[in-house]
């Protein structure tokens, strides 16, 4: 009967213990805030947050110079019977304005009105810089009557050319003429010397293997290196907690886009399999009247991962030796995870709990998986034949895989590198 | 719609947490609003006043922030939040554990055998009857009887035996039992 009532008021006891609630009270986190510590940004985090900047500064000043420094001068190779001239000129007898300034605009437009005949591309671009032209007239203080304008040039080194020419049409009268000249006689070699180093402006996009002459070792047409290469990386991994070496690899095509720029892209391989115990405990030194630390849960962690990178990376050649080179790498990797497997058992006193997350292959594709920073050294052993070793960080911006997980890492190759394609015989 | 419920529950509970882990006031001012009723409900079985059991819930959500990167996703926050509060409430128990005194057996228990006084007694009162416990006694019931600890683990964490932590519940269920009785006595005469 005293068995029975025990056991009834235990349950009747344990029931409204676990259902009793409180409400909440505003005056209950007023106090807590006080007795909280003010939050501090740790300089490191600031710096996490920069370096970002700085690198993405570093990239884009890399593109931006490779762009650049592919920039070469056009070379105009035009045949005698090159098409046409466009001026259009107010008469202005006391300022005799720029005739340079109204000429690049649209000259098929123009020329549609003169004649219905439309200009080729190749035509506009030849006189599309025809200050040189135009401006000794105007530094004579001649007034330039529409119409006029080529037959009154004088005879320096490109007018008597130009005064060849014949006008084939005009439009509009008076003041807002328009003249349009056929001009017979434009060699090549002339335009091209006059507009050499006058005309600086435009933008080219980055072409493989253009300047072979500064570097002796680019003998080679096209996108001409494959390298093959082991690359082991220590994996910084806060998610899983089980930081290690992972081993990878990997292939990759290079090929230049200038004496100094390479662009490499390439696709590597990684697998690991972890497994790893940890027990938490509660830090009696962060907490005050905490005496003993406690162990809160211990967590043991097993599974596997693989994954594809696919670096895209800017290769500045910093040394170039006889037979040595010297590269700092930039890029950023694209990332798609393969199987996925993770497993927790985790053990808080005497209650266990295993969770199990598995993940098919391409679930997982991260466009910008990392950004990397490295060095690479390339030692030529033959003509054709170089071994290489490089050096790198890579950071990631989010969270990879199911979990996700933050994988910064250290990454190292060694590899052969074969450079292929026919030989530049210039 | 349940369902969605708890999905869109956890989805708010996992940015709460991600919140706080970056230190965030309004994260930690919205989880402690969420949970304060759950953690002062613990903390006020295992004190013997409203003023003791605040201490108990400020000092567990003071962990809980410092600790909450240890936290897993894996785990059921209010599990480990519940762990928090025991061992935050045990550490107390410990500090103060020099200046108790032993607690006396009264003889001469009155037998009581009416189950029905039990149906009648309000969560509130069974909470008033489990502070008005001396400490020990309070935190053998709570450890056995509520959080499903045995003997050897009680012993364990309060630096007692076995033996000693089965006494002691014995004790505490006479005394709980003596309280009803006197309870339900005044009740009547009321």
């Amino acid at each position: 009967m005293k068995e029975s009532f025990e056991n009834k008021m235990s349950n009747r006891f344990r029931e409204a213990l676990e259902n009793y609630q409180v409400q909440y009270d505003q005056r209950a986190w007023e106090r807590l805030s006080k007795e909280m510590p003010s939050r501090q940004v740790s300089p490191w985090k600031r710096w996490k947050f920069v370096k970002w900047w700085l690198g993405g500064i570093l990239v884009a000043g890399l593109i931006m110079y490779g762009y650049l420094s592919t920039y070469k001068p056009e070379v105009i190779n035009q045949s005698s019977q090159n098409s046409v001239f466009l001026s259009e000129k107010k008469a202005d007898n006391q300022s005799g304005m720029d005739a340079g300034n109204t000429l690049p605009v649209s000259p098929f437009v123009l020329n549609k009105k003169a004649s219905g005949e439309l200009l080729s591309k190749e035509a506009g671009s030849a006189l599309k810089s025809p200050q040189s032209v135009l401006k000794p007239s105007q530094q004579k203080g001649e007034s330039l009557l529409p119409g006029k304008y080529l037959e009154n040039a004088p005879e320096d080194e490109m007018s008597p050319k130009l005064i060849a020419g014949k006008i084939v049409g005009r439009i509009g009268q008076g003041d807002h003429q328009t003249t349009r000249e056929q001009l017979t006689e434009l060699p090549a070699r002339e335009i091209s010397t006059t507009t050499k180093n006058k005309h600086r402006v435009g933008f080219k996009f980055p072409e493989i293997n253009l300047d072979f002459s500064k570097n002796p070792n680019s003998h080679f047409v096209g996108p001409n290196k494959v390298s093959i290469y082991y690359n082991p990386e220590f994996q910084m991994e806060k998610t899983l907690r089980n930081p290690g070496l992972v081993h990878g690899l990997g292939i990759e095509f290079e090929g230049p886009i200038n004496s100094t720029i390479n662009l490499a892209v390439g696709v590597s391989y990684f697998s690991k399999q972890y497994s790893g115990s940890e027990t938490f405990r509660l830090d009696s030194s962060k907490v005050s009247g905490l005496q003993v630390p406690f162990v809160d849960s211990t967590i043991t962690r097993t599974g596997k991962y693989q994954f594809l990178e696919m670096p895209v990376t800017l290769r500045l050649n910093l040394y170039s030796g006889q037979r040595a080179q010297l590269f700092f790498d930039g890029g950023f990797s694209a990332i798609v995870f393969l199987n996925q497997e993770y497993n927790t058992h985790t053990v808080v006193n005497l209650d266990e709990t295993n969770n199990n997350i598995k993940q098919k292959a391409w679930k997982n594709i991260h466009p910008l998986g990392s950004l990397n920073l490295g060095l690479t050294y390339r030692y030529s052993l033959s003509e054709r034949f170089s071994i290489c070793g490089s050096v790198g960080y890579k950071n990631h911006l989010s969270g990879l895989g199911s979990l996700p997980m933050k994988l910064d890492r250290f990454s190292g190759k060694v590899g052969v590198v074969y450079r292929f394609g026919r030989k530049n015989v210039n | 719609m349940v369902f969605r419920k708890k999905i869109e529950g956890t989805f708010r509970l996992e940015k709460l947490i991600k919140g706080c882990s970056k230190g965030d006031r309004k994260a930690q001012e919205a989880l402690f609003s969420l949970y304060y009723g759950y953690a002062m409900s613990i903390s006020l079985r295992y004190s013997h006043c409203h003023e003791k059991a605040a201490d108990i819930t400020n000092d567990s959500f003071l962990k809980v922030f410092i600790n909450i990167q240890l936290f897993r996703e894996e785990a059921e926050f209010k599990f480990w939040l519940r762990k928090i509060i025991v061992n935050t409430a045990l550490d107390h128990y410990r500090k103060e554990k020099k200046h108790e005194n032993q607690v006396p057996l009264e003889s001469g228990f009155n037998e009581l055998t009416d189950e029905s006084v039990l149906d009648q007694l309000q969560s509130e009162d069974i909470l008033k009857l489990v502070q008005a416990l001396p400490e020990i006694y309070r935190f053998i019931f709570n450890l056995y009887e509520v959080e499903g600890y045995s003997h050897e683990e009680i012993a364990s964490v309060l630096g007692t035996t076995a033996g000693t932590s089965r006494a002691n519940l014995s004790r505490a269920k006479h005394l709980l039992r003596q309280m009803i009785l006197n309870l339900s006595a005044y009740e009547r005469i009321v």
